[in-house]
Parts: C-alpha cells; sequence; structure tokens
C-alpha cells in the first residue's frame, strides 16, 4: 500500500475517538439486501417464487409510464434493469409478474434490518433503503484481538446475515473492509447472498485490476471522461497525477485519487454537517408528452409532494429546479430562483411552469417528455421565515395550506387533494410515506 | 394476478405475546381459516396505525388483510391468486366455504379450509 493510502486510513482512524490508531484496523461492514424489494414480495408471496418479478413505481398499470423499481433476479437473465421503464422491461419479458411498490412495506422491513445491525454495534449508518454500514471495529477487536480481527469482523457479517435471514426471510451481501468504500466494493465481488472479506493488504491488489466505474460514484458521464483520458483500471486512475485529476475535476478529483487507492475518511455512526439537507425534489417518468396542460398538472402534483415535505422537515426554499429527460437518452435542467423563500406550491408550481414554457417555447425538443422532475434548494429554516407583502395582504393559501396539512398528518396524505390531480393522477401526497 | 378488492371483512384472531394473529376471515358468505401468515408489516396513515397481514388459506392464493386503527375496521384489500386460475371469490366451492354449513370438511377443488370452521 502506498504512503498516501496509509495516511488516508490513519486519518480516518484518527477521526474517531476511541478507536485504534493504527491504519486499516477499522472493520466495516456492508450490508446490501439482494433484489430488496422484490425478494420482499417473493417471501409474502410465495406463488412469485422462482418467477421473474418486477417491481415498478408508476401510477397506473404496467403498460405505460413508469419505471423498474428493481426486479429478481430471474428478471435480471431477460435482460430486465433497475431504473429500466416499464414498458421496456415488458418489451424484454413480457411474461413477468409485474407489481407495484408497496414502500411502506419495504421501509417497516428496513427498520427491522436495521434494529438487528444495531444489535451488534451503534455506530451504523443507513445508506439507502436497502443498504448498511456497520463500524464493527471494537466487537471485532474485542472477539479477536487484533491478529483475529479480520476474522471476527467476517464473523459478525456472517451472523448478521444468519439474523436477517431467520427474522425476516431475506437474502443479504454483505462486504467486510478497512473503509466504507472498500466495504461497499468487497459487497459487490459476490451476489446475491455472498459474504467477502478485503484487507488493507490485499487492497492493491484487488482494485487495480477492476475497471474505474466500480468506484462509487463513477457513472457513465465521468467514465467517458476517464476513457478520453485513456483511464480504464483503478490501477491506472491510482497512477494518475493528483494534479491532473484535480485540474480536470476539481475537489472531486483529489477524492476519487484517494478512492483509488482505497482511501476513504467517512466515518459510519456520525452524521455529519456535509448531510445536511440540500434540496427536497420529486419527479415522475411517463410514456411521453408534449402536451403542456398535461406537464403543467404534473408539476403541480410534484410542487404539492415537494412542498409537503419542506413544510414537514420545516424548510423554505427559492430557488425551483425543473429537469426535464427527452426520449430516453437526454435529459437537462433549468434553474429560476425567486425573490422570497417560500413553501407554499403555488409558488413553486408558477416558477416550475414558467421554466417549462420558456423551454417549451423554444422548440427544441426532438422528442417526448419522459421524466419531469421539480425540486427546491437554497434553503433556510423556517423558522426565519419573513411575511411577504403578498401573504400579508393575502394569506388564503398559507391558512388552506396549513389546515390542509392538519387534515394529512391526522388521516394521512391522500384525505385531501386538489380536484385536478385526482382525476389523472395519483400525485397528490406520492412518495410522502418516509 | 392480483384482484383489488377493498372490502369490509370480519376476522377472528388470537391475541398472543403482545402480537395478534389473524386464525379465520370472513369473505362474500365464505369462512376462510388461515392456515399461513407468509408477511406483515405496519404503517402510519397520519395519525392512525394500519397493521397488513399477507395470508394463505390453505391453497396458493394469498390475501392481504389489513386492521386500521381508525374505527377497527378489518378489510381484504387484494388477492393475489396463479395465473390461469378464475378469480377467488367467483370460484364456486373453492377456498371457503360457506357460513352456515358447518365443518363437513373440504369443499371443491381448493382445500382452503381444510378441517374444522373456526
Amino acid at each position: 500500500m502506498s504512503n498516501y493510502a496509509r495516511h488516508g486510513l490513519m486519518q480516518a482512524a484518527d477521526l474517531k475517538p476511541g478507536t485504534p490508531e493504527r491504519p486499516g484496523e477499522r472493520c466495516v461492514v456492508h450490508l446490501d439486501m439482494d433484489a430488496y424489494f422484490a425478494s420482499v414480495e417473493q417471501r409474502d408471496i410465495p406463488m412469485y417464487r422462482g418467477k421473474p418479478l418486477i417491481v415498478c413505481h408508476t401510477a397506473s398499470d404496467f403498460r405505460s409510464h413508469g419505471i423498474v423499481a428493481t426486479c429478481s433476479y430471474e428478471a435480471r437473465r431477460w435482460g430486465v434493469k433497475t431504473g429500466m421503464s416499464v414498458w421496456e422491461a415488458r418489451s424484454r419479458c413480457p411474461h413477468g409478474v409485474y407489481v407495484h411498490a408497496n414502500i411502506s412495506k419495504y421501509l417497516y422491513n428496513t427498520r427491522r434490518i436495521v434494529d438487528i445491525c444495531r444489535s451488534y454495534t451503534p455506530l451504523t449508518d443507513v445508506f439507502s433503503i436497502d443498504e448498511v454500514f456497520l463500524d464493527v471495529t471494537t466487537p471485532a477487536l474485542e472477539s479477536g484481538g487484533r491478529e483475529g480481527q479480520w476474522e471476527a469482523a467476517l464473523d459478525i457479517g456472517s451472523r448478521l446475515k444468519g439474523d436477517i435471514r431467520r427474522q425476516l426471510g431475506l437474502s443479504t451481501s454483505v462486504g467486510v473492509g478497512p473503509n466504507r468504500l472498500v466495504a461497499k466494493m468487497a459487497g459487490e465481488f459476490e451476489k446475491p447472498d455472498g459474504l467477502t472479506l478485503v484487507t488493507p493488504d490485499q487492497l492493491p491488489e484487488i482494485l487495480a485490476p477492476l475497471p474505474v466505474d466500480k468506484i462509487v460514484g463513477i457513472g457513465r458521464r465521468m467514465k467517458r471522461n476517464f476513457d478520453a483520458m485513456g483511464v480504464q483500471t483503478i490501477g491506472e486512475l491510482a497512477g494518475t497525477p493528483r494534479g491532473i485529476l484535480q485540474r480536470r475535476f476539481g475537489v472531486v478529483g483529489t477524492l476519487l485519487h484517494q478512492a483509488s487507492l482505497g482511501v476513504d475518511q467517512g466515518r459510519v455512526g456520525y452524521c455529519d454537517e456535509e448531510d445536511t439537507v440540500k434540496s427536497f425534489g420529486h419527479s415522475l417518468a411517463m410514456s411521453g408528452t408534449t402536451d403542456l396542460d398535461l406537464l403543467r398538472n404534473i408539476i403541480l402534483g410534484l410542487s404539492e409532494a415537494v412542498t409537503r415535505r419542506m413544510r414537514r422537515d420545516g424548510y423554505l426554499g427559492r430557488t425551483v429546479n425543473l429537469r426535464l429527460r427527452i426520449g430516453y437518452a437526454m435529459g437537462y435542467s433549468r434553474a429560476e430562483t425567486m425573490e422570497d423563500y417560500t413553501d407554499l406550491p403555488s409558488r413553486i408550481h408558477r416558477a416550475a411552469c414558467r421554466l417549462l414554457e420558456r423551454e417549451a417555447s423554444l422548440g427544441v425538443w426532438p422528442e417526448k417528455i419522459t421524466c419531469v422532475g421539480v425540486s427546491v434548494s437554497s434553503l433556510k429554516p423556517s423558522r426565519e421565515r419573513q411575511l411577504s407583502l403578498q401573504d400579508w395582504r393575502d394569506p388564503r393559501e398559507m391558512r388552506i395550506t396549513e389546515v390542509q396539512d392538519r387534515l394529512k398528518d391526522k388521516y394521512g396524505d391522500g384525505v385531501i387533494m386538489r380536484a385536478s390531480l385526482k382525476e389523472k393522477f395519483a400525485l397528490s401526497g406520492m412518495n410522502l410515506i418516509r | 394476478m392480483i384482484a383489488e378488492i377493498g372490502e369490509p371483512v370480519d376476522v377472528s384472531v388470537v391475541f398472543r405475546r403482545g402480537k395478534i394473529r389473524p386464525v379465520a376471515f370472513e369473505w362474500r358468505n365464505r369462512n376462510y381459516r388461515v392456515s399461513r401468515i407468509t408477511g406483515t408489516h405496519r404503517e402510519m396513515r397520519g395519525q392512525f396505525l394500519s397493521l397488513h397481514y399477507l395470508v394463505m388459506a390453505g391453497g396458493s392464493d394469498v390475501y392481504e388483510l389489513s386492521l386500521t386503527t381508525d374505527g377497527m375496521v378489518w378489510k381484504l384489500n387484494k388477492i393475489h391468486w396463479a395465473e390461469g386460475e378464475q378469480e377467488p371469490g367467483s370460484r364456486p366451492g373453492t377456498a371457503g366455504f360457506p357460513v352456515g354449513r358447518g365443518h363437513e370438511g373440504r369443499r371443491g377443488t381448493g382445500g382452503g379450509t381444510e378441517g374444522r370452521r373456526p
């Protein structure tokens, strides 16, 4: 391992009070549920077992818009992938079983998984609905000592998998490594139902031959950049001078260079300042339209959903971002910053519609719109609200919104919605169960 | 195949060790004995708690029952049944047995209520 990597690991270890100071002594476990939503459905409904099951996010039938949230391994053999549009999935796997995602059910299972993880260590980070990081340094050292800490960490990973299988009937892939980055990559090596350990000594030989997009955070676009630079593998990335990466990618360049050496200074179980909320957003995939009235209506539903979450979490925002996907390959976004901070749906809706109309008037859409997203950033806490002259003169919307929120808090999000949203879309209150 | 039902049902339950376990339910004048609970979850809808149970009643069909604390109402939300079969509820004499007919054993071919009526 290079000195740089050692230094990075040492720094990471030093950050956590009470943990060993020598590099490579942190033991991080990454838990990833295998085909999570589909596994839950197959567990609950036995007739779906062994069949290509596709779990979709869609507000209607499975013939038009919507995307694949996840699919069983049987469906993956037919080329169905997460994030694919439902119609494409149907064309690849017409005989598959298509079901709606039941997010509240998956969240309930996630909470139980996290409870099991916390029975091993309080240092846990819920990375996503189906991924958890655990810092098991202390229990591994206690049971294995310095010499046997990695075997002990692997044993913890194995027991964790067993507990989840016994209590919840779900299969998991577990990776064990010296930090979050390596643990997550280790978990990817063997799926499904895998258990993989990568120790600091093994890092250079394991990482070097892997393609560069195996690093978390390197997607298609960044991969194209690396292709242009002639960087194909993580080893080649590690050999690229840091200055060049910094010049090309800015701060991200430094992080990528560290990642290529297996260095990740993030800590498990500590909420960093960077984790504070930066924006609220919702999007909706559809089969394709250029009907502006329909798009305005969708944006209204999305604005309702976004502002409901903002009010619930106590934020105001003033930068409205409209994201449009044209066809299935091209997407872009436009933003407008308003004068006042707001959490009212009509203001966000009006700003997003202005952006939409501006884009529509340019006539540059070569294909139909297949996804619309609305997000609000430039946030501040709602306790810092300054009443605008407009709100002071006509506070009706504020009052109506407040009453609506109280009704939704008491009876659930579907209890009241705008009439214009009721007929065509199940948008009001969508995805709010978090 | 999935049938959206959303009808109120009568459910017999057992309370044991702080948990509720449905043992039988009556839907469209037929009784269904729960042979297996395949999944449970709970969710909050506003201030009200909903408990969801996925149960089998002898055959391969899976029934989604829910109890909401808003009015303490049990509902049969959905039925999942194998493709190629007739929709449950419209099948004559399968899965359940008519209320008031005693427990003379299995009716039809579904085999959903073998044994005694709860």
